[in-house]
């Protein structure tokens, strides 16, 4: 039996889930599946400007893995600007580093900083959150 | 105190998605309900700006911060300074919805 995927290590979640061309909303069968371990290789590549190395260690895998979700991201952004199809993001094995919450009423993300001090969200103040630290 | 990235020093401006290039900071004080705009003395930088402005709202005594996006650096410093970071959703368009949803003496 193969070895099961290892998680990769997600910086910071991401508000948004979708990006669509010329606000043209695709079919999901027409969408380009984006995984978050993609979006975090070209961010940190591409926006963050660090060698593939140096992107393979903050998210706990190794370079040639790295390399091979950075061509797969390169390949499926390039799909969704050339064939304008909606970019769909998906977060299958990943989790976040820290402890992150997300309000299910203003649905604005936020991080704990103090463990043992329970608050609401900081923009709304309510308690009806889950903890998305891990989204598998 | 709360600290949200925007574009303009008024309360109808729109919300800066990148943390180190907000031209203005609007610092929300809790205790006696007041904004005050402030500008980001690292908004002119091309390099660690982001860095800049979470040294400048250490210094201020920021407890949150609410933006769109986070750089490796901003995110290592903020947590090393305990301030919370607050990822904000999109269909928040301008600085005023968001204080409105603070709950904010807007008069």
């Amino acid at each position: 039996m193969a070895r099961p995927i290892k998680q990769r290590k997600i910086l910071s979640p991401y508000s948004e889930v979708s990006f669509f061309p010329g606000g043209k909303n695709n079919s999901d069968a027409d969408s380009v599946l984006f995984l978050a371990e993609e979006f975090e290789a070209i961010k940190l590549i591409d926006y963050e400007g660090l060698n593939q190395s140096k992107a393979a260690k903050l998210m706990k895998i190794s370079r040639p893995t790295f390399t091979r979700i950075y061509k797969r991201a390169r390949i499926k952004l390039s799909t969704s600007l050339v064939e304008k199809r909606t970019l769909k993001l998906s977060g299958k094995n990943i989790y976040y580093s820290g402890n992150w919450q997300k309000c299910l009423v203003c649905e604005c993300i936020y991080n704990i900083v103090n463990k043992s001090n329970k608050e609401g969200c900081p923009l709304c103040n309510s308690y009806n959150f889950v903890n998305i630290a891990n989204p598998n | 105190m709360k600290v949200i990235t925007i574009k303009k020093d008024n309360k109808n401006s729109p919300l800066e998605e990148c943390f180190g290039k907000a031209k203005f900071f609007c610092f929300v004080h809790e205790d006696s309900c007041k904004i005050e705009f402030v500008q980001n003395p690292g908004k002119d930088l091309i390099k660690h700006s982001g860095k800049k402005a979470v040294e400048f709202l250490h210094s201020k005594g920021a407890t949150s911060v609410m933006s769109g996006n986070y750089g490796i650096t901003v995110k290592k410093m903020l947590d090393r300074y305990k301030i919370q970071t607050v990822i904000i959703p999109t269909k928040y368009k301008n600085l005023f919805q968001i204080l409105r949803k603070l709950n904010h003496n807007l008069s």
